[in-house]
C-alpha cells in the first residue's frame, strides 16, 4: 500500500488535492489531512502558490510571451499553461481557452475523445480532446506533487500513490470510465472514483469525529446539496441500522445539471453592468474581468455584513487611463437579492417542475446548460422523482437534514433561503448539518474516504446509482425515417456493489466473428428495482437516458468470419467504480469486452 | 576572503557556468534594473498603480477620483501584502514618549526637533517607520530580471 493516500477533486472551475500522510495514523485514529498548496503560473514571471488550481487550460501561441516567462519550477508541457494565468489571460483571448472541460466529458453529443477544444477556436490552435485537457489538469497537480512532496522519493511520487478521485454522482458510466482514461494518460493507475456528493459527506464525518453519532439518528434521509462552479448535484444519504450500530448508505444522486456558482456570478456581473450607461456593451474584456471581480467582491461584502444596503463597484477606465472612463456603480441588495435568491433560489411548490427547453443568456454554443437557473426547482425535481422510487408513499421524500457544499453556499442567506425552502416542503425545520471548508471539503473528503477504504472510518454503502440498460431491437415492420423501437434488458440493476459481477439473465446474443456489433445503452437513476435479466418493454422517457453505445468486434482469428457465437453478457462494476460489459460465449470460455463508443453521438431515446 | 583568490574564482566560474555568468551581468552593467522595479510592476499589474501617477488629474473631480482610487487602493494593497511583508521600525503608538539608546542606527531611527548629539535620547515618536520583514517576490533567473518593461504594451488582434 502506498505511504499517502491522495484525494483530487477534478471540478468544473477549480480542482483542489488533499492527502493524508499514512504513516503519521496511530492505531485507531487517521492520519490528519493536509491540502496541497498548489505552484501554478499566476502572471508572466510570476509562479505561486495557490490553494486551487483553476481548471483551465490555455494553448499559447508562439512567442506569445517572452521566453520562459510561463515556465514552472519543473520541466512543463511549455506552451500549455494551466491554472490562474491561463483562466485570466484566457477570458481576454477566448479562442486559446479551454474551460468546463469535465461538462463536455459528460456531455453525449460530442466525440469526447476527439480534440474539439476550445469549442471556437482559431484556426491555427492545435485543439485536444475533452480528456486530454483533463489529464492535463490531473498532470500538473501530478508534477506539482513530485515537486513539493516527492522530490527524489521515487516511491512517493504521485504515480505510486491511491489517489482517490471525485465525479459528479451525477455522471454516468461513460464519464466515470473517460474520467479514468484521463487519470491514466496522466500516469495515475491506481485511481479509485468517490462522488463529489459523498467526498463533501465523508468531510463532514472527518470533521465530526465520532460525534456524528449523536447528531443523526436511524431512519434519517440526509440531502447533500452541492452547488460547484459548473454542475449542481443532489444526493440523499439515509442513516440505517447495521448489526446494532448506525450504517450509512447512499440511496439516490440526481442528474446531470451543468448550473453553478460560475452562473451565478454571470447573471450578477450582467445584472450591474445594466445599471451602467452603456451596459456590458460599453465595457472592454478588461474591464469585464474586472467588473467579475469587482461584483464578487461586492457579494461578498453586502453578505458578511447584512447592515450594508449597497456597495459601490467601480470599473477603472481603459487602456492606460484609469480615472478617465472609469465607470461607478453600486451593487445594492435589492438586486443581489432579486438575482441570486429569487432567481436561482426562489421559494417554489415542491410539485414545481423546471421550466424546459434553452434560455437566452445562460447558454454558450455547445454545451446543454440546464435551461431553468431555478436550483430549487431542480431540487424539487429530484425529490419528486425519487419519491416514488424509494416508495415513501407520498409525492415527496422529506429529507431530515440538509448538508450544503461548495463555494458559493459561504453566503449564509443562500443556506438560510434552501433551508427555509425545504422547511416549507416538508413542514417542519430542516436542519443543516455544519460544513468546514466549503471550497476543499470535496479533495478533503476524498482523502479521508481513501483511509476509510483502509479501515479507519465508516463507509457509506450504495454501489451504482444508476441501473444500467442495453437496448434490444424488436422485429417491427421497418417504417422509413423512423428507428425501430427497443425493449430494454437490465444489466446492472442499482445498487450493486464496487468489485462485485454477476452473469446477466435472459437472451442470447448472437456475435458474428468479424463485424462489428453495436448495443445500445441506456441508465436510469430512478428504477430501483429492476433485477439484472429484466426486460422493459415500455417507461416514461424521462425514466431511462440513453448513454453512448457500446461496442465490439470480434477478431477473426477467433472463428471463421461470419460465424455467429452465441454469448451472454456478463456485468463487472469495479473496484475502480467503472463498468465493464463482457460478452461471454456460451459454448467456451472466451469472451470479449464491450467497449464505449463516445464518437457516435446519442439520439433521444423513442 | 583573499581577493586576488576570489577574483580567480569568479573568473572560473564565469567561464565554465552560464547561469553563474548571468548573474554576474547586472553587477557590470548600470541598468535601472532589479527587485525594486519588479515591485513597481507588480503594482502596476494588479493595481494599475503606474497609471494611476501618470495621469493627469486635474480635470477630474474628487468624486471620480474617489471612486477609481478605492479599486487602486484595494489591487496595490493585495499585491503589497501578498509579495512582502512589511512591518513597523518601532512597535510603539505614535505620539508615544520613547527613549533612543546610544546604539540606534540611523537608517532606521531618523532624529528630527533637537538634536543636540548626546545620546539617549528622549522624544515622541512621530511616524512609526516601515521595513520588509520578508520578500515573497517571484524567483526569477537573473537573465529574465534584467528587463525594464513594467507593463506590456497591448495590441488585441483583428
Amino acid at each position: 500500500m502506498s505511504r499517502f493516500v491522495v484525494g483530487i477533486d477534478l471540478g468544473t472551475t477549480n480542482s483542489a488535492l488533499a492527502y493524508a500522510d499514512t504513516r503519521a495514523a496511530t492505531a485507531d485514529a487517521a492520519a490528519p489531512i493536509r491540502t496541497l498548496a498548489i505552484p501554478q503560473v499566476v502572471g508572466v514571471n510570476d509562479v505561486a502558490e495557490r490553494p486551487v488550481l483553476p481548471s483551465f487550460l490555455y494553448l499559447a501561441a508562439p512567442k506569445e510571451f517572452p521566453a520562459g516567462g510561463i515556465d514552472l519550477p519543473w520541466e512543463g508541457p511549455g506552451d500549455r499553461m494551466v491554472g490562474t494565468f491561463a483562466r485570466e489571460h484566457g477570458a481576454k483571448v477566448p479562442g486559446r481557452l479551454v474551460s468546463s472541460a469535465k461538462s463536455w466529458l459528460s456531455h453525449a453529443g460530442v466525440d469526447r475523445r476527439g480534440a474539439i477544444l476550445p469549442w471556437s477556436a482559431a484556426a491555427d490552435v492545435a485543439k485536444v480532446s475533452p480528456v486530454e485537457a483533463s489529464s492535463a489538469y490531473l498532470a500538473h497537480l501530478r508534477d506539482a506533487w513530485n515537486h513539493l512532496i516527492a522530490g527524489q522519493t521515487a516511491d512517493d511520487r504521485l504515480e505510486r500513490q491511491d489517489v482517490f478521485l471525485t465525479v459528479p454522482a451525477s455522471f454516468d458510466a461513460v464519464a466515470r470510465e473517460l474520467t479514468v482514461e484521463a487519470a491514466r494518460a496522466a500516469g495515475l493507475e491506481q485511481v479509485t472514483l468517490l462522488e463529489e456528493p459523498q467526498a463533501a459527506f465523508y468531510a463532514w464525518l472527518a470533521a465530526q469525529g465520532e460525534r456524528w453519532r449523536k447528531k443523526v439518528k436511524v431512519g434519517d434521509l440526509l440531502l447533500v446539496c452541492d452547488i460547484g462552479g459548473g454542475t449542481t448535484d443532489f444526493t440523499l444519504i439515509a442513516v440505517t441500522e447495521q448489526d446494532g450500530d448506525l450504517a450509512l448508505t447512499r440511496m439516490a444522486v440526481g442528474e446531470h445539471i451543468l448550473l453553478g456558482g460560475d452562473n451565478m456570478d454571470l447573471a450578477l456581473a450582467h445584472a450591474v453592468a445594466a445599471t451602467l450607461p452603456n451596459g456590458m456593451e460599453g465595457l472592454d474584456a478588461t474591464q469585464r474581468i474586472a467588473l467579475g471581480h469587482a461584483c464578487r467582491d461586492a457579494k461578498e461584502a453586502l453578505f458578511s455584513n447584512p447592515s450594508k444596503a449597497a456597495v459601490p463597484v467601480a470599473v477603472l477606465g481603459r487602456g492606460s487611463k484609469v480615472i478617465g472612463g472609469a465607470v461607478k456603480t453600486e451593487l445594492t441588495r435589492e438586486t443581489l437579492t432579486r438575482v441570486l435568491l429569487d432567481g436561482f433560489l426562489p421559494r417554489v411548490a415542491p410539485t414545481d417542475l423546471p421550466a424546459r427547453g434553452r434560455r437566452v443568456g445562460l447558454t454558450e454554443i455547445g454545451l446543454p446548460y440546464a435551461a431553468d437557473p431555478a436550483i430549487t426547482r431542480h431540487v424539487a425535481r429530484f425529490l419528486g422523482q425519487q419519491a416514488g422510487s424509494l416508495h415513501t408513499g407520498g409525492n415527496f421524500v422529506k429529507p431530515s437534514a440538509v448538508l450544503f457544499n461548495g463555494g458559493v453556499f459561504k453566503a449564509g442567506e443562500l443556506r438560510t433561503r434552501v433551508v427555509e425552502v425545504l422547511s416549507a416542503w416538508a413542514g417542519e425545520a430542516v436542519p443543516s448539518l455544519e460544513a468546514t471548508d466549503l471550497d476543499l471539503a470535496v479533495a478533503l473528503g476524498a482523502a479521508y474516504y481513501g483511509q476509510v477504504r483502509r479501515g479507519k472510518g465508516i463507509r457509506i454503502r450504495g454501489g451504482v446509482p444508476r441501473s444500467y440498460y442495453v437496448g434490444i431491437e424488436t422485429a417491427a415492420p421497418a417504417v422509413p425515417g423512423i428507428a425501430p423501437p427497443i425493449k430494454a434488458l437490465c444489466v446492472v440493476p442499482l445498487g450493486m456493489e464496487e468489485g462485485t459481477e454477476a452473469d446477466v439473465p435472459g437472451p442470447e446474443f448472437g456475435l458474428v466473428v468479424g463485424e462489428p456489433a453495436e448495443f445500445r445503452f441506456l441508465g436510469s437513476t430512478t428504477r430501483r428495482d429492476d433485477p439484472a435479466g429484466l426486460v422493459l418493454d415500455r417507461w416514461q422517457p424521462e425514466e431511462l437516458q440513453e448513454l453512448a453505445p457500446m461496442e465490439t468486434v470480434l477478431p477473426a482469428e477467433d472463428g471463421q468470419a461470419g460465424e455467429a457465437v452465441p454469448v451472454r453478457l456478463h456485468a463487472h462494476v469495479t473496484e475502480v467504480g467503472t463498468l465493464e460489459l463482457w460478452c461471454n460465449s456460451t459454448r467456451d470460455p472466451r469472451r470479449w469486452k464491450l467497449e464505449f463508443n463516445v464518437r457516435e453521438t446519442s439520439e433521444e431515446v423513442p | 576572503m583573499n581577493r586576488l583568490w576570489q577574483a580567480l574564482k569568479v573568473f572560473w566560474r564565469t567561464l565554465t557556468d552560464p547561469d553563474f555568468a548571468a548573474r554576474v551581468v547586472p553587477l557590470l552593467v548600470k541598468a535601472p534594473t532589479g527587485p525594486d522595479l519588479r515591485v513597481l510592476a507588480l503594482l502596476q499589474r494588479d493595481g494599475r498603480l503606474i497609471d494611476f501617477l501618470e495621469e493627469d488629474i486635474d480635470a477630474y473631480t474628487d468624486a471620480q477620483i474617489g471612486a477609481a482610487v478605492r479599486d487602486i487602493h484595494r489591487g496595490c494593497r493585495k499585491s503589497l501584502h501578498e509579495y512582502l511583508t512589511i512591518e513597523p521600525i518601532m512597535i510603539e503608538g505614535e505620539e508615544a514618549r520613547v527613549m533612543i539608546a546610544a546604539d540606534f542606527d540611523p537608517a532606521e531611527i531618523r532624529l528630527i526637533g533637537n538634536v543636540d548629539g548626546a545620546p539617549p535620547f528622549q522624544g515622541v515618536l512621530k511616524h512609526h517607520g516601515w521595513r520588509v520583514k520578508e520578500v515573497h517576490l517571484p524567483v526569477l533567473p537573473a537573465a529574465r530580471d534584467a528587463s525594464s518593461v513594467l507593463s506590456p504594451a497591448e495590441v488585441e488582434v483583428v
